[in-house]
């Protein structure tokens, strides 16, 4: 048997490392830390709740734009306060772009040099102009021996299946991706500001209604993405997937999905949520209502003052530092579960449970899918690595789709006589409220507590806390950790494998700044890849 | 992390700090700093520029690149160590709603017509006055849009402690 370190994982947000047992060619148990710590809401805690939303945008610099509304959403419940439509669907349209963003870039860098070795594609022999001319500046990176961002990668490992001609196309497309998040940006910008950080939706509203030409510039810059994610983010998933099938054998994980629904339709009515709020258990076909107060965070093995499992809305955040050791502590992140379960979120879980409500667009786009794929009827293959990168793309297609109406219905909104954009927003002395939203990663809660005008306690439930977090008070694992059992590893020193696994999550740990001296005594301790 | 910079930063021909966090600790360091952060010049010393911002913005970062390689020079900066050609006005100097807050026109509340016309936004907390940099001329996203043009009150995201300092940011009734 030998013991596998991943540490740190690259091409995700914050610092993760991962520990699995191997045995035989496959992965016997798993371990997910995150390894950093920097305590925003200890930071939150007495200041002015009207600046909550604009701290807990720091939290990510990947997604600051759910962390910015999941925050102003538990701030307008404290205060009993509703925005106006138009705002809600500027918050949605910036809500779209990060998704889009994000899920560009996952599908591109962070995720498809797993799947697309960067070597191979030197082999290609490609006809047209714009491919050689990609093959040559790749080619030139190789010969300077400097790789750049395709420095770490297991290049020429036999999981690789994709032809060179293929792997060419890929990294062509990867290249014209840097671009497109870019793009992304900017459309976030139009409206918010600045991108990351954005500066726009202040608890009540807006801070100024959108106008005629903003909406135009965004809607033109739309067309574009949109034009990517149809023609070649969704082209690139046909094509990959046939090669890649058993990887819808792999890497199931939990069967437990959670979601608390995202782009909204009207003010603070979550269940009319275009991608809805819902519970979907293993075995168990029916949906069920998702709600807050089921949701309790164990810490036994993590490094936090041991206390019994809270709800966030009394939770606490007490680091307690101990030695890494995967039988006692091994962890910052905290083990959210939902009535004791790990639960699984991101967009397979918003996919599924779309699929499960039937909503018409997801269940067409799901089914067009699985028929392309020859598993017509089977959505049960999603549950699977491959199903976490098909839920990504299909979730691209759409909410582009969807924010093309989002912006027509803007246009009409700021046309009629008396339009509003804010509702204004006073601090209660008082109060209590939740926020729960949907970051590209997944399932996102902030609860936050106002006494005397001031934060008495603000706790953030995020989705790679759900997904990546370590055994609870009964010892389950969390989702990655229980996905990753099973996972053939063909070579222990190149664990290809169990990177695909991990990255299907997309995880995002950014919580930082103790680093922590990682236990020594393992078999093969492997960095960067 | 720490060691890593400890070592590198002596032997290193230029050290940038990109970032308010990298230059002055950002938010990780707002009170209580329960994580003892610290911005690099704080933490190692040595020759650092600052290049602050939340997030620094990717021109001034390039411009300090640019001007490195390409000038040799160093670069000339102010008390808080950062390139006074980016750092060295007020925001507000430069801002395209001065004229409104030299004639006394203010934005009383978010969303009103007066927000989208330009009205000035000292009211509703700008930090333009006190905040250094180039926002109102280069703007974000290559050039997309600003905070103030975006109707948003500069919070000040490019000043030492910004978090303890200036806080509250919006100030809306
Ligand atoms: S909006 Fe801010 S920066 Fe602009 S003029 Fe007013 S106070 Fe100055
Ligand atoms: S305008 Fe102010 S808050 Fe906005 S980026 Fe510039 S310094 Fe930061």
């Amino acid at each position: 048997m030998a013991r596998v370190v991943i540490d740190p994982i690259t091409r995700i947000e914050g610092h993760l490392r991962i520990e699995v047992e191997v045995s035989r060619g496959r992965v016997k148990d798993a371990w997910s830390s995150g390894t950093l710590f920097r305590g925003i809401e200890i930071i939150l805690k007495g200041r002015d709740p009207r600046d909550a939303w604009l701290v807990t945008q720091r939290i990510c610099g990947v997604c600051p734009v759910p962390h910015g509304l999941t925050s102003v959403f538990a701030l307008e419940d404290a205060a009993g306060v509703k925005p106006p439509l138009p705002a809600v669907i500027v918050r949605n349209l910036i809500e779209g772009t990060q998704y889009l963003h994000s899920h560009i870039l996952w599908f591109y860098h962070l995720n498809g040099l797993d799947y697309v070795d960067i070597v191979s594609a030197l082999k290609a022999s490609p006809k047209e102009k714009s491919m050689k001319q990609v093959k040559e500046k790749l080619a030139a990176f190789v010969k300077r021996g400097q790789l750049g961002p395709f420095t770490n990668g297991y290049w020429g490992h036999p999981a690789y299946k994709l032809p060179p001609d293929i792997n060419l196309v890929v990294v062509a497309h990867y290249l014209q991706a840097l671009e497109m998040q870019a793009k992304a940006s900017k459309l976030t910008a139009i409206f918010g500001g600045k991108m990351p950080m954005h500066m726009n939706t202040p608890p009540g509203g807006l801070t100024k209604p959108p106008t005629a030409e903003e909406i135009k510039a965004f809607s033109e810059g739309l067309k574009e993405l949109k034009a990517f994610v149809n023609n070649v983010m969704y082209q690139d998933l046909l094509t990959l997937a046939p090669y890649y099938l058993d990887w819808a054998g792999i890497g199931k994980g939990v069967g437990n999905y959670l979601s608390w629904g995202v782009f909204d339709s009207a003010p603070a009515s979550p269940e009319s949520r275009f991608l809805p709020p819902g519970v979907l258990l293993k075995g168990k076909k029916r949906l069920e209502k998702a709600s807050p107060e089921e949701v309790k965070e164990h810490v036994k093995h993590s490094f936090y003052r041991y206390s019994r499992p809270l709800n966030p809305a009394e939770g606490k955040t007490e680091p307690g530092f101990k030695k890494h050791d995967t039988e006692k502590t091994y962890s910052w992140l905290k083990a959210p579960r939902y009535d004791g379960k790990p639960m699984e979120v991101g967009p397979l879980a918003r996919v599924l449970i779309a699929y499960h409500k039937n909503v018409k667009p997801v269940k067409k786009e799901v089914d067009a899918l699985l028929e392309k794929l020859g598993h017509k009827g089977n959505p049960g293959i999603l549950q699977s690595v491959l199903g976490r990168i098909a839920a990504r793309v299909i979730e691209s297609k759409l909410i582009v789709e969807e924010m093309e109406k989002w912006v027509a219905d803007l246009e009409k909104e700021m046309k009629k006589k008396g339009a509003r954009v804010y509702t204004g927003y006073k601090v209660p002395k008082k109060g209590e409220g939740i926020g729960l939203w949907e970051a590209p990663r997944g399932a996102l809660g902030h609860w936050i507590r106002i006494k005397n005008s001031k934060i008495e306690n603000y706790q953030c439930v995020v989705p790679t806390t759900w997904n990546a977090s370590p055994r609870d008070d009964k010892h389950q694992r969390g989702p990655l950790e229980e996905a990753l059992v099973g996972t053939p590893v063909h070579d222990p020193k190149k664990p290809l494998e169990v990177l695909r696994v991990v990255h299907s999550f997309d995880p995002c740990i950014a919580c930082a700044v103790h680093v922590i001296d990682p236990r020594t005594n393992e078999v093969y301790r492997i960095r960067a890849v | 992390m720490l060691d890593v910079a400890r070592k590198v930063i002596p032997r290193a021909s230029a050290v940038i700090a990109v970032g308010t966090c990298a230059s002055f600790g950002g938010l990780p360091a707002a009170s209580p700093n329960p994580s003892r952060a610290r911005g690099v010049m704080d933490a190692v010393g040595g020759k650092v520029i600052n290049v602050p911002g939340c997030p620094a913005n990717s021109e001034w970062v390039l411009a300090v690149v640019i001007n490195l390689i390409s000038l040799k020079k160093p670069m000339k900066l102010d008390a808080h160590r950062r390139p006074v050609t980016i750092y060295g006005t007020p925001v507000h100097e430069q801002c395209e709603r001065k004229v409104n807050f030299d004639a006394d026109k203010f934005v009383e509340t978010f969303g009103n017509a007066a927000s989208a016309q330009g009205y000035c936004l000292y009211g509703m907390g700008c930090k333009g006055p006190e905040a250094y940099s180039t926002c109102p001329k280069v703007k974000w996203n290559g050039g997309v849009n600003w905070c103030v043009q975006a109707g948003a009150p500069c919070m000040g995201c490019v000043e030492p402690n910004f978090w303890d300092k200036f806080a509250p940011f919006y100030e809306m009734q």
